[in-house]
């Protein structure tokens, strides 16, 4: 039913053309379950749904295509069994990571008309996104975080890719405001989880030095370094061995005696308000506040501190070490209590368990509706990027991506704000930084050459000098440089370059004209019929070696003159939205389900409301 | 696999290749498997001449996260070494190097390790990381200079 009204949508000839393409679909969780729900209903001809994931419980209030039953059930197969039924799409399921490059090598990438990503994760977003960029196949990138969704076309070569704007990754906070300034209710809490969990409770690594890093071998050094550091062992020794009575000494000692050591470094307090160490605080273990919902007052936080203290330090005898989980009530209430105790001493706002649960676990609320409306908006922007529509003209930077709007303040007109797509940044260092291309071996000479061979033969056939390196981006080790050559005999084998291994070869700059050859990323393949080894040709470009480390361009003011395009509409620019979307973008999205788009360095794109003049 | 966190290493190898402050040494650690590990390196400041940090070399690592250059590099001492600034673990706390603070994208390793070493023999009072050395230094100059030529002694070129 759905298919007959996109087939009066485009036409018989390219609707035939859709039943004939094969798209892929990463991620089956909250807009992947959508998604691929429309993308069955317009008619693609065959759909690949890639997930590593099984179904949780947490997933079954928006991801409608599982059931209760299904819960530990793998996402992909789940998800294309529930729409069989009304499928008119050859589907295909597979329960894998899609960065496993033996199970989706880039061989198998090829056969897809568009990859579709509906992921949670930074880094399979930008895997996929290589992958895209390898093979000039059109990707359509998704993203959601509570009210705010995105959707935006990537056009290989065309179009901005996933990586042209920089990613905001959670923030992360200076060691010296958790341990001594701490301002805001979060810092209490990342105090709370991260260092003071950790070094109760999770074998304290972190902050402990061990023997071999203390640097010196005097004895009366290291035993200086045993008595400073005896301050941070005493707690967690403390809880490992020590009764139910420590507990009050570990009160006394995290929020009197800590506090007052802190008040002593009086130039800390010069421009700060001080804090208070508590006053003569007893924990009482009736009349305990469970509530996760209420505020607690600070003699629910203590009572509360102590009650989870005991608790883990009884599990500690059994579990050895504990690793912080949001979801254990037990680990829960005693961060909550202990950030919310330091937040008071600090004259910070206190939270609920459930505020302070969002935070530590750093939770954004996923909406079904905002899934559902992104998902809408991927399957239907595909269709111009397919080119199956027959409208205005069709250029590539002619295509809108699309971010939410009203829900968070971007704009009180309207819900959606619809930038065209900007032409790929000539800064980026996944597009534009590299010519791309697939080196195949055949078994033998994988298990035989060696690395010093591989490279000559780079050096020869794309115009390296002698200075070029090899680093391989799959791993994240350097192999060879100027400066390095001790892996030079050894095998590709041996080094476990297997299939899928991307090399980046980059050179040095040259010393006569200042320019180097441009970079190239190479994926290798393994294939028996090749001779020995295949090298594709590339074309030959030298490019000038940018100073990285420059000022980058400040965003460019744009001067809120309408734009008069060649379709017959007004673009009017919409100065409030412009500096929403901006900010808008710099919020931190990465760790959320589904998120992801963010900061942009320019101001370029046409972000306007369309009037269409009749 | 973050391209620009990588490539930016590599510019920093080449240019410190280049170009180096006397006394400074730094080179990436190398992997189990024998290549180098660009995200993380180790180095060698050089306490200044005419002052109680001179003739020794002190080794610190550098760890570049991920999202580097966005987010600057954890630079650590031994731990336990003696410094206002530096906490027990050996992190060094330097406004330069927090995110929140003086970080920028640009600084550039030579910029990192000069700072460090200006952080030796000039500690910020109003960021203490350590009690005895924040305590000493702020109120038995003594006591300090005698426990950091100790150090020195240990760390002799």
């Amino acid at each position: 039913m759905g298919s007959n009204g996109i087939e009066r949508l485009v036409g018989n000839e390219r609707y035939s053309k859709m039943q004939g393409m094969k798209v892929l679909l990463v991620g089956a969780g909250g807009i992947g379950c959508e998604l691929l729900k429309n993308l069955i209903l317009m008619g693609f001809g065959e759909i690949h749904v890639v997930d590593l994931d099984t179904i949780d419980m947490s997933n079954l209030n928006r991801q409608f295509l599982f059931r209760q039953r299904d819960i530990r059930k793998a996402k992909a197969t789940t998800a294309v069994r529930a729409v069989e039924y009304f499928s008119n799409s050859k589907l295909v399921a597979h329960q894998g990571n899609i960065m496993d490059s033996e199970v989706f090598p880039l061989s198998w990438f090829k056969q897809f008309n568009i990859l579709f990503n509906a992921l949670d994760n930074l880094s399979a977003r930008r895997y996929v996104n290589k992958m895209s960029q390898f093979l000039n196949v059109p990707l359509l990138e998704s993203g959601t975080a509570g009210f705010d969704g995105h959707i935006q076309p990537i056009i290989p070569g065309k179009t901005e890719c996933f990586d042209c704007t920089a990613k905001e990754t959670p923030k992360t906070f200076p060691i010296c405001t958790i341990r001594s300034t701490p301002s805001q209710l979060v810092h209490c809490v990342v105090w709370a989880k991260n260092f003071l969990f950790q070094q109760l409770f999770g074998g304290g690594e972190q902050e402990m030095p061990s023997q071999e890093d203390m640097g010196t071998n005097d004895p009366s050094e290291i035993e200086r370094i045993n008595q400073e550091t005896d301050e941070l062992y005493q707690l967690h020794e403390w809880v490992q061995y020590g009764d139910e009575t420590k507990v009050y000494d570990i009160i006394k000692k995290l929020f009197v005696h800590d506090i007052e050591k802190l008040l002593m470094i009086e130039n800390l307090w010069r421009t700060r308000r001080k804090p208070v160490p508590l006053g003569n605080v007893q924990p009482y273990s009736e009349d305990i506040n469970n509530d996760h919902h209420a505020m607690w007052s600070l003699q629910d936080n203590i009572n509360k501190f102590a009650q989870s203290t005991k608790i883990l330090m009884k599990r500690l005898k059994s579990e050895k070490s504990l690793e912080f989980d949001k979801d254990d009530q037990d680990m829960l209430e005693f961060v909550a209590s202990a950030a919310n105790t330091r937040a008071h001493i600090f004259n910070i706002q206190m939270k609920t368990v459930f505020d302070i649960k969002q935070i530590a676990g750093n939770i954004i609320p996923a909406i079904v509706t905002t899934n559902a409306i992104i998902a809408g908006l991927s399957s239907l922007v595909s269709l111009r990027v397919l080119n199956l529509l027959d409208i205005i003209s069709n250029g590539p930077t002619n295509i809108p991506m699309a971010f939410t709007a009203k829900a968070s303040n971007m704009s009180s007109h309207r819900y959606l704000v619809a930038p065209l797509l900007a032409p790929p940044n000539p800064k980026c260092p996944v597009c534009s930084h590299y010519q791309r291309t697939v080196i195949t071996l055949n078994q033998e000479s994988w298990q035989s050459m060696k690395l010093g061979d591989l490279i000559k033969k780079i050096r020869d056939r794309y115009g390296f000098s002698e200075e070029m390196s090899v680093m391989d981006m799959t791993s994240n080790r350097l192999l060879a440089d100027f400066d390095f050559d001790d892996l030079y005999s050894q095998t590709l084998q041996g080094l476990r370059l297997n299939i899928g291994t991307i090399l980046a070869v980059s050179d040095s700059i040259s010393k006569e004209d200042d320019t180097v050859r441009k970079p190239i990323e190479f994926y290798l393949e393994l294939d028996n019929l090749v001779n020995e080894i295949d090298f594709p040709a590339l074309p030959l470009v030298r490019v000038i070696q940018e100073d990285e480390t420059e000022n980058p361009e400040e965003p460019k003011v744009d001067d809120g003159e309408p734009i008069f395009v060649d379709n017959g509409a007004i673009l009017i620019e919409d100065e409030e939205t412009r500096a929403e979307v901006d900010k808008q973008r710099k919020r931190a999205y990465s760790n959320v389900e589904n998120a992801s788009i963010t900061k942009r360095p320019k101001v370029d794109e046409a972000d306007a409301a369309i009037i269409l003049l009749d | 696999m973050n391209s620009l966190c990588l490539q930016r290493l590599q510019e920093e190898r080449k240019k410190w290749r280049k170009d180096h402050p006397f006394g400074f040494w730094a080179k990436p650690t190398k992997k189990e498997d024998g290549s180098m590990n660009l995200q993380k390196w180790e180095a060698g400041i050089p306490g200044r001449e005419g002052t109680i940090w001179k003739d020794a070399v002190y080794p610190i690592t550098i760890e570049y996260p991920d999202d580097y250059p966005s987010k600057p590099p954890k630079v650590k001492f031994p731990a336990g070494f003696y410094h206002p600034n530096i906490y027990p673990s050996g992190t060094v706390c330097l406004s330069i190097l927090n995110e929140d603070q003086d970080w920028k994208p640009a600084i550039t390793m030579k910029q990192i390790l000069l700072g460090v070493q200006d952080l030796l023999t000039s500690p910020n009072p109003d960021s203490p990381a350590q009690e005895p050395a924040w305590r000493a230094y702020a109120k038995n100059v003594q006591e300090y200079e005698k426990k950091v030529l100790e150090q020195a002694r240990r760390y002799t070129k």
